[in-house]
């Protein structure tokens, strides 16, 4: 019993040392759903704006790593790591996949067909679009997974463990 | 002293070939020539992507974009692998 309050007060402390004050942590909370919008766009018009999977990959990212500078190592506890080991593999099959489905058709490894549609609209452009999707989905669990691990090392105290309350 | 002195040497010879690069560049209005013609008169038509580097990244050089896709994968791999071995040993012997 008293293990477990001089435990549970020990990781108060190093957790609240972590989490910033009331403007920071209102105005990342109002600005996360411009960055995530701001990071799907990136990724899905990526063929025909500036940006691309790898940028909007990582302003997901940055979404993220906002909301852990302002609110500390506790909100990070809610992000499995399973499915972003699952989701980046998968991205990286993906990739392979699409590239042979141009073996299939006939031609030469990542070859892009259906290259139609008018250029501008959002459908255009082929597998430019499709490999956009895929890294920008990849690069977002990757890179998440990759900081996860990380400052789940650095955290003093017990990170695995779930506050139950 | 001595650090700052090579690093003042440095940033130096640094700004002096930089200056050198630039005075040293052909005019703007030179034609590309060679690959970057291509890219720049036939990526509209060839590809239906309007980001020229877009396309370049996804679709001329595909192939090196599955590179760098791989190195991603390597990347959080060999992290996840040494980390989780770390998270898993402290969690068992409780020492942090």
């Amino acid at each position: 019993m008293i293990e477990t309050t001089q435990r549970r007060v020990r990781q108060r402390h190093t957790e609240s040392r972590a989490e910033m004050t009331l403007i920071v942590r209102t105005i990342i909370r109002a600005l996360l759903p411009v960055i995530l919008v701001f990071g799907v766009y990136l990724i899905s018009y990526g063929h025909l704006t500036p940006g691309g999977g790898f940028q909007g990959g990582m302003a997901l990212v940055g979404a993220v790593m906002s909301f852990y500078l302002a609110y500390g190592y506790e909100i990070l506890r809610r992000f499995p790591h399973e499915e972003l080991d699952l989701a980046e593999h998968i991205g990286a099959l993906a990739y392979l996949v699409i590239g042979l489905v141009g073996l299939f058709a006939g031609t030469v490894f990542l070859t892009n067909l259906f290259n139609g549609g008018t250029p501008g609209s959002l459908f255009s452009g082929g597998f430019v679009f499709l490999l956009n999707l895929i890294v920008g989905v990849k690069v977002a669990a990757g890179t998440l997974l990759v900081l996860l691990i990380l400052l789940a090392a650095l955290q003093k105290g017990e990170p695995w463990k779930r506050e139950s309350s | 002293m001595m650090r700052t002195a090579v690093l003042l040497l440095t940033v130096l010879l640094l700004l002096v070939a930089l200056v050198w690069a630039f005075y040293e560049a052909p005019p703007l209005d030179t034609p590309l020539g060679g690959v970057a013609e291509i890219y720049n008169q036939q990526t509209v038509q060839e590809v239906g992507a309007t980001n020229v580097i877009s396309a370049i990244n996804f679709d001329w050089r595909a192939y090196d974009t599955l590179g760098e896709a791989t190195i991603l994968l390597t990347a959080v791999t060999g992290v996840t692998a040494i980390l989780r071995h770390y998270l898993h040993r402290r969690r068992e012997t409780g020492v942090s």
